[in-house]
């Protein structure tokens, strides 16, 4: 536990020493303000909750957190940093785990600073705010499902932008597993019971009914055991390419 | 090679392992969720629990659910998620009393055809596939309710269907209502005289309709017929003695009575009497007799106007249709409505049109008075008369004076009273009556009423899309005012239950400070307007005046064409003034937007670009 704690204080500090890390989240909170105020026409719409907010986090995230993840472990693979953290007397499950909780972190820390969009809500109006707060808890959980997505990915290959593009890909598939574009992918040769589980596994209606206000065991189950499968896979992949 | 395979196999392990807890959970983990919004939406209310605790029979619920065709449209496919979840829990509440079953009516399947000749709703989902989403409940007699289409929009009203649907069921007779009334609500004109009026059934009729067996009786009746549950009366316009000795005896009897009474009812199509020109129609109601022996009265002749609750419409202006604050048509919300009455509790909005304040008069010590919504403290009365003949809305500012009486508009008042009729005349009449072998009159008994003074709450423009239900008989309520009815109903004439079902849900959530904002505005540049347009007209008449001064006028002299140059741009500046105003009005309104867009999209950002660059800076000086 203590590797782990210090593996993440380690990622956690470096993240902020960059300018990239500022970078990145001046963009995250200025798209989150661009498509609440523009997209989702908050302002317009005369009601305190914060739904246009919301909706837009799983495309938001799609694009924003490979370009977190990407370099999880590419650079480390690339630049050779790698060798120096795997003969650290840590295991690699605590290397992985605490590189994840790092990054989870970071993107907690960005979410945080949404936080002036809950403020306006209540100054405007009267909003739910247990609805927001599970909005929130929500978000971040997704944000956790996206990232352990692209943390796993990333251990597979060098290359940053492939990292990126195929995180994307894949996150783009959980977002979109309910709609018949990905479902069509499969119909062909997959039973329809296999059809039916693919499009429970949406990020999109699991977090729908989150933010909604509703916090559903199996929301719970499937972001945690999607978390714990990809960190799982990371962790064997890191193993796999150790001495490549 | 060997450590490479027992990755992979411990790869394709954890896989199956994922899949399968989330399949398995998916199917058994179903009531297991914690409900966190304020109005607990998606936790069964305790009307439903209740509901399901008087079944006594078991009753089957078959959920025709397509679920596979349905995948690709998101919001059919998460109602019908939302409502098998719903029905799941009842049945799981019920411990067996309620059998629930649900089944994919696929298309060319056996199950499809069932679901059709039970009267499910096909819904085209495109290239000649159809899907179901509906409900089909039968108890162990041959009752049998269909909900042929659950729509999404319904979702807040979901589970007030399903637990009407299930007491329906479990007491299928519907409570009778006796309706007596001299508006136009059945669509049938009653005292008309122009034939054009609108004589189409109103809303609230329909839905009266829908939830209980409603009696019309005469309006002049001697006597309530006896097997009524509720007993409503809208607008006793000139109540006759009969009428009014008839309801006396009724409610002395214990009968539950609703009645709404108005000072101006706009719901009355009575016109002004060809006769007697210039003098207006009596649209008024306030049977006083039955009110006094209550211990209440109504202002005669006296409509509330608030502006701290009155809502704008639209008013035609010679610069174009403007919305106008209208002072006597109110918007009851939030404290002003009673929310520890069972009448009114969980109601958002009440809309009321020239309404009247009802007062104590009397405090009778064997009587209880509920006050159940009012007027703000800012509210104010003005003469009725004065309402129909002022030409522009906002000449009743100029005439308005609060008086710091929050005026109540509906109460319920119980216990015991005496009939109206003086004790003399009762005991002649009992002794004639004896003579003739009639019943004896009550002269005392317990009372449950409620009284309204407003009738216009009722009509359709106050709480309906007047469009979607001329055209389609859709209804969209964007008020409680329905809802407070039918509440008041079902309390009435017992099924409590069902009372915290209906109101429950989501109306809406408003930005105050915006209203706030609007409303401020407007008071404060209505001032600035009004001298304006003073200005305005008085250049306008000169103006006319010097025009027509010219005699049959062709031909003007130079300085009276002068003069006419100087007016027209006089009326012209200050019409442009008046634009100003207005366009003033709406400039806060869309500051306050901008200002919080640079907030959420800008500030933050530039914060960390601040730190970020102080940051740089101080390594570069370091």
């Amino acid at each position: 536990m203590n590797y782990i704690m210090a593996v993440f204080k380690r990622e956690f500090k470096a993240y902020f020493i960059t300018p990239v890390a500022y970078v990145f989240i001046v963009i995250f909170l200025v798209l989150n303000g661009l498509c609440t105020f523009y997209l989702g026409n908050f302002y317009e719409r005369g009601q305190a909750d914060l739904e246009p907010f919301f909706e837009f986090h799983p495309w938001l995230y799609m694009f924003l957190i490979p370009a977190v993840s990407m370099r999880l472990w590419s650079e480390e693979r690339r630049s050779g940093t790698i060798e120096l953290l795997l003969t650290l007397p840590i295991s690699t499950g605590n290397a992985v785990i605490g590189k994840f909780l790092a990054a989870w972190a970071f993107c907690a820390i960005a979410l945080v600073g949404t936080v002036p969009i809950w403020l306006t809500v209540n100054y405007l109006g009267n909003p739910d705010n247990t609805v927001i707060t599970a909005g929130y808890i929500g978000s971040l959980l997704m944000a956790g499902g996206f990232l352990s997505i692209g943390a796993c990915i990333s251990a597979v290959t060098k290359n940053q932008v492939v990292a990126f593009v195929i995180t994307f890909i894949i996150c783009f598939a959980f977002n979109l597993s309910g709609f018949p574009m990905v479902l069509d992918l499969f119909r062909p040769w997959t039973p329809q019971a296999l059809i039916e589980v693919i499009s429970s596994f949406s990020f999109l209606t699991h977090f729908e009914s989150i933010q909604r206000g509703v916090i559903d065991i199996r929301d719970i189950i499937f972001f945690s055991s999607l978390m714990a499968f990809w960190i799982y896979i990371n962790i064997i992949v890191v193993e796999m390419k150790k001495g490549e | 090679m060997l450590k490479r395979f027992s990755q992979l196999i411990n790869i394709f392990l954890a896989l199956i392992l994922f899949l399968a807890l989330n399949i398995l959970s998916n199917q058994l983990l179903v009531n297991f969720r914690i409900d966190m919004t304020e109005d607990r939406l998606y936790t069964l209310s305790n009307g439903t629990k209740q509901i399901i605790n008087g079944i006594q029979e078991p009753i089957d619920m078959t959920l025709y659910f397509s679920v596979k065709g349905f995948s690709g449209f998101p919001d059919l496919q998460s109602h019908g998620n939302l409502a098998r979840d719903m029905l799941e829990e009842y049945a799981a509440y019920s411990r067996g009393r309620l059998r629930l079953s649900v089944v994919d009516p696929e298309p060319f399947s056996q199950t499809e055809d069932e679901a059709r000749a039970n009267g499910i709703r096909q819904i085209s989902l495109g290239t000649n596939t159809a899907g179901y989403l509906g409900l089909v409940a039968a108890n162990s007699t041959d009752g049998k309710i269909v909900m042929p289409l659950l729509q999404p929009e319904e979702e807040t009203n979901l589970e007030y269907d399903f637990s009407k649907l299930l007491a329906d069921l479990v007491n299928p007779r519907k409570k009778r209502l006796g309706l007596i009334t001299t508006l136009p609500l059945l669509g049938l004109p009653s005292q008309q005289i122009n034939p054009d009026r609108e004589t189409k059934t109103w809303a609230i009729f329909e839905v009266l309709k829908e939830n209980f067996e409603v009696v019309p009786i005469k309006f002049d009746t001697p006597q309530i017929p006896e097997e009524l549950d509720v007993l409503l009366v809208v607008h006793p316009k000139n109540l006759p003695e009969s009428t009014t000795h008839a309801l006396d005896q009724y409610v002395l009897g214990g009968g539950k009575l609703i009645m709404f009474i108005d000072p101006l009812a706009e719901g009355d199509p009575t016109s002004p009497d060809p006769t007697t020109p210039g003098v207006l129609p009596n649209l008024s109601s306030n049977p006083k007799q039955l009110l006094e022996r209550w211990g209440i009265r109504m202002v005669d002749k006296k409509i509330i106007v608030d502006p701290s609750s009155a809502v704008k419409v639209n008013f035609g202006t010679p610069d174009g249709p403007r919305k106008i604050i209208y002072l006597p048509w109110l918007q009851i919300r939030d404290t002003h409505i009673n929310e520890k009455e069972i009448f009114t509790r969980g109601l958002s909005v009440l809309n009321v049109g020239t309404a009247g304040s009802l007062q104590i008069t009397d405090e009778k010590s064997n009587l209880t008075y509920k006050k159940l919504f009012a007027a703000t403290a800012n509210s104010g009365l003005i003469a009725s008369e004065t309402i129909i003949q002022v030409g522009n809305p906002t000449e009743l500012f100029d005439l308005f004076q609060g008086d710091d009486l929050s005026h109540t508009i509906a109460l319920q008042v119980s216990g015991m009273a005496d009939s109206y009729l003086r004790n003399e005349e009762t005991a002649n009449n009992r002794d004639n009556k004896r003579d003739s072998g009639q019943a004896d009159k009550l002269t005392s008994g317990k009372i449950d009423v409620l009284v309204v003074a407003d009738t216009d709450i009722l009509s359709d423009r106050f709480w309906t899309d007047p469009r979607s239900y001329l055209s389609t008989g859709e209804i969209q309520p964007f008020s409680s005012n329905a809802d407070f009815l039918i509440n008041a109903i079902d309390l009435y004439g017992g099924g409590g239950e069902l009372i915290n079902l209906r109101t429950r849900g989501r109306y809406s959530r408003p930005f105050e400070i915006v209203e706030k904002l609007r409303r401020d505005a407007e008071s404060e540049y209505r001032d600035q307007e009004r001298e304006l347009k003073i200005k305005l007209k008085e250049t306008e008449d000169r103006l006319i005046a010097l025009e027509n001064s010219s005699g049959n006028g062709i031909i003007l002299s130079a300085e009276q064409k002068s003069e006419i140059d100087r007016f027209r741009s006089e009326q012209k500046n200050t019409r442009k003034e008046l634009r100003a105003v207005q366009h003033k009005l709406i400039k806060d309104i869309e500051q306050l937007g901008s200002a919080m867009k640079f907030v959420n999209t800008g500030l933050v950002p530039l914060f960390l670009l601040g730190l970020g660059g102080l940051n740089s800076l101080r390594k570069i000086y370091s």
